[in-house]
């Protein structure tokens, strides 16, 4: 009996214990808020600063820059302060600079409970864009400061860009022409244009097995797939074993039906702004699509194949057709295939001519500023001014150079003008991947505060020919559908995130259920009915008035 | 007399009051007090302590505004949570996937160890019962792997199935195999890791009580059936009690690796509705909302469970 007395008091605690267990969730400590932000612009400055000219300071002064620490850089190197043109750029300006680096696949939580706890770097690298209530509400927290005077005052290279290209200068302004941040820019001064990386792909040596020219047109493409299904595509004598159309997941879908004139999300038509998947046009894409899947044309398995079957399916001979990128997908299946399979070949398609009658892509790399990457000062730092001379360096000459190429004489050389890499970098001595080796030199592979030079990414991700056609076939898109990075304020997107989280997940399951007709086609008007409940209209206004505010930039 | 006696000593210990109980005890066992101490520390600092951070479940969370300043908005969260257009779908999941893991996957562990208790070979019983709790340890994202293999089309399952006759098909792309293929493999991973603490009880029982059973004529069975069962019942009651104290609980991991947009109709549950909406969209405020109310159900049948089987058979964690 006592024995038994004593178990149950063990027990008793035990249970307490778990019971408080159950109780507390996920909740998070947060520090204590008190309000108590310096905003010490200017004040406090020791360092004497120099107004022009370099180094900026004659006497030592460190910036702490927060910022994600990108897997190229991490794979060889602790910190972004290690990288070589980093460290010249210190010497140049005289300024030091400490990187606060939140670990990989934790960078979201770390910057949460940087700002929790209120203890901010002098600058901070991040996608503010991304952030619910976006730049606005950082700057009305008191996070980080408007930087449109020091810009004037003390920026003249990224002025001089801004001048150049007005199409970057209005992405990276908020509605009201506010300056926050330092972009992470693609702009080829020769050109004034970014390529695109990704596009339609298609098996070179199975369109000359069966005596196919490339497909530029929806109804091409079918009558290709068509081919590559009923015919031994891939010449192993087995007319059956060819997957014609392949995707990890629904992604290929998502880009495809642009040729519909339409976007899985919101796009342009005419100045009006609209939601894809409740347009008629969907309807039509969808119908298609159906088609293809019951004849077979689209891998039955597509809704269950991750990215690594879908590699998997591609090296394996079967994958006939799929969208990818012209570095990831192209450069990656050509390198791993070169050895094991002579005949392989790939070639980029155009974007496709459909029912809309004009080659639309709704893919996002036309725009002029990386997502992320973009530089913002804080309203910590005392040394405000010095601290955009110092960001501002990156965008001049010398820095444009460093930050892409690295140390000339050993990370690159001019050859006829043209400024070429190293085989420190094309054929690193340690047997370091491209991209790897390139990441200790310059920031030109990374999310960085810098003007992205087209040339540096020729070298590093245009290894193959096919690759570089690639970009130039993908360029003739039309990109006129493309919905803006417009800003939201903090209710709009308060009300915009409630309501997309539950249609976006909608729109995802039908999507697959309608192509594979598990779900019919006649229920589509329930489906845009079920949508509409959800609140999309609101939406879709909300939308429409930031993009005139966006467009009165 | 004796009796008089004994209850006027009940009232005096009575009015004696909890705090000198406590003194009195503390006095005699301080030993054991100050080594539960730690264990009291760990519970107030890390699991009583950030309890208030629940109150963003009521406000509209705001992280450079903090817990504090953040807006209040009532039961914002809740309401959009049980108006959300999967809101029955999620519920439905995630009670079903939990009564068909308590269904099959309770008992198993039980069997085992009493099938194990029942070996004569010291080796074999360790040999089986270290290879039965080593998938517990291997990575989620591993098994889940192993589980896409197996189920793809010309994965191993699809083979037997071929070679009985039947039709090849990608078993992740069905609907109606989701909750088995999820609720099978999880008992799989799990089933010898949940028996060890039966083993442990099984150990507790006199042997004495097994000598005079074969000596009354008992066979196997009957022992088994007499002394081994209601031997570990305890055991078996509390941790019953335990497990539908989870029942609103499904970690996301698993789930967000399997599904896709096929199974969702019968695979999405709380957790993952939390993870995407909450999660991705950064609505922390949203996810604590779903948290508390999780919390309180599953309170509130732990308390209901407990009652019950204090009533049927005097067992209880209280």
């Amino acid at each position: 009996m006592a024995n038994k007395q004593k178990y149950s008091k063990v027990i008793l605690i035990i249970a307490l214990a778990l019971s408080v267990a159950i109780f507390t969730g996920c909740v998070k400590d947060g520090g204590n808020v008190t309000g108590a932000t310096e905003s010490g612009q200017g004040s406090g400055s020791t360092a004497p600063v120099n107004q022009t000219g370099m180094p900026i300071v004659s006497e030592p002064l460190e910036l702490k820059i927060f910022s994600a620490l990108n897997g190229k850089v991490a794979s060889t190197l602790q910190s972004y302060g290690d990288i070589k043109a980093i460290k010249k750029i210190e010497e140049i300006t005289g300024i030091k600079t400490s990187w606060m680096h939140p670990a990989v696949g934790q960078e979201v939580e770390q910057f949460n409970l940087m700002l929790a706890s209120k203890e901010l770097p002098d600058i901070i690298i991040w996608n503010f864009l991304q952030e619910k209530g976006g730049p606005t509400r950082f700057l009305s927290d008191e996070i980080i400061i408007k930087l449109n005077d020091l810009i004037n005052n003390y920026a003249p290279n990224l002025k001089k860009i801004l001048d150049d290209s007005p199409e970057l200068h209005k992405q990276i302004i908020l509605d009201d022409g506010t300056m926050f941040q330092f972009p992470a820019a693609r702009i080829n001064e020769e050109t004034g244009k970014w390529h695109r990386m990704f596009g339609p792909i298609i098996r070179k040596d199975w369109l000359d097995n069966l005596g196919l020219k490339e497909p530029e047109t929806i109804d091409e493409l079918y009558v290709t797939l068509k081919e590559f299904k009923e015919k031994d595509a891939n010449n192993n004598g087995d007319p059956n074993d060819e997957l014609p159309f392949v995707s990890a997941k629904d992604n290929a879908f998502r880009f495809l039906l642009s040729a519909w004139g339409i976007n899985i999300d919101f796009y342009v038509d005419n100045d009006k702004v609209k939601f894809g998947p409740i347009e008629p046009a969907y309807k039509d894409f969808l119908s298609t699509m159906n088609e293809w899947y019951t004849e077979e044309l689209i891998d039955q398995e597509f809704p269950a194949t991750d990215g690594k079957i879908f590699n998997a399916k591609v090296t394996g001979d079967q994958g006939g057709f799929f969208l990818g990128f012209a570095g990831g997908a192209m450069g990656t299946f050509l390198d791993l295939m070169k050895d094991s399979n002579t005949t392989f070949d790939l070639v980029a398609l155009p974007w496709f001519v459909g029912p809309a009658g004009k080659p639309y892509t709704t893919h996002k790399d036309y725009i002029r500023m990386m997502s992320g990457g973009g530089a913002a000062v804080t309203t910590a730092c005392k040394t405000p001014v010095e601290a955009v001379r110092f960001l501002d360096f990156i965008y001049s000459e010398e820095g444009h150079m460093l930050a892409n190429f690295g140390i000339e004489n050993e990370s690159y050389t001019f050859v006829n003008g043209e400024s070429i890499y190293t085989d420190a970098i094309l054929n690193n001595p340690d047997g370091l991947p491209l991209a790897n080796a390139v990441a200790m030199y310059c920031m030109s592979g990374i999310p960085f505060p810098m003007n992205k030079d087209p040339k540096a990414a020729q070298q590093t991700s245009w290894f193959w020919p096919q690759q570089a056609r690639a970009h130039e076939i993908w360029d003739g898109a039309d990109i006129s559908i493309i919905f803006p990075e417009v800003t939201l304020t903090e209710d709009e997107s308060a009300k915009a995130t409630s309501v997309l989280g539950q249609a976006n997940a909608y729109v995802t399951e039908m999507l697959t259920k309608f192509i594979l007709g598990i779900e019919p086609l006649t229920n589509f008007d329930k489906y845009v009915e079920n949508i509409e409940k959800m609140g999309i209209d609101e939406v879709i206004e909300i939308n429409q008035a930031a993009m005139e505010r966006y467009n009165k930039r | 007399m004796a009796e008089l006696m004994q209850a006027k000593n009940r009232t005096i210990s009575k009015k004696q009051g909890f705090g000198q109980m406590l003194a009195k005890d503390f006095f005699r066992n301080k030993y054991i007090y100050i080594m539960l101490l730690p264990l009291v520390l760990y519970y107030i600092i890390f699991h009583y302590g950030p309890m208030y951070g629940a109150i963003i479940a009521f406000k509209d969370y705001n992280v450079t505004r903090g817990f504090f300043e953040s807006k209040w908005v009532g039961f914002k969260h809740f309401q959009s949570f049980f108006n959300s257009f999967f809101f029955s779908r999620v519920l439905r999941n995630t009670i079903l996937i939990n009564i068909y893991q308590i269904i099959f996957g309770f008992p198993i562990p039980i069997v085992f160890a009493i099938l194990l208790n029942e070996l004569r070979s010291k080796v074999l019983k360790k040999t089986v019962q270290t290879v039965s709790y080593l998938p517990h340890f291997i990575s989620v994202m591993v098994i889940c792997g192993i589980i896409i293999d197996f189920t793809m089309k010309d994965g191993l399952l699809n083979q037997i199935i071929d070679l009985f006759g039947g039709k090849k098909a990608n078993l992740l792309m069905q609907a109606n195999l989701f909750r088995t293929i999820f609720v099978s493999t999880n008992i799989w991973q799990n089933f010898g890791w949940e028996s060890i603490i039966y083993i442990a009880a099984l150990t507790s029982i006199d042997l004495q009580l097994y000598e005079s059973a074969t000596i009354d004529g008992a066979g196997r069975w009957r022992k088994m059936l007499h002394i081994t069962l209601p031997g570990i019942m305890p055991t078996i009651v509390i941790m019953l009690i335990l497990r539908i104290g989870r029942m609103m609980s499904i970690g996301y991991e698993k789930i967000i690796l399997l599904y896709n947009p096929i199974t969702y109709e019968t695979a999405d549950v709380i957790s993952t509705l939390v993870y995407r909406q909450g999660l991705l969209e950064k609505n922390y405020s949203f996810s604590t909302a779903i948290g508390l109310f999780n919390s309180v159900i599953n309170y509130l049948l732990v308390v209901s469970a407990n009652r019950i089987s204090r009533l049927l058979n005097e067992t209880s964690l209280w």
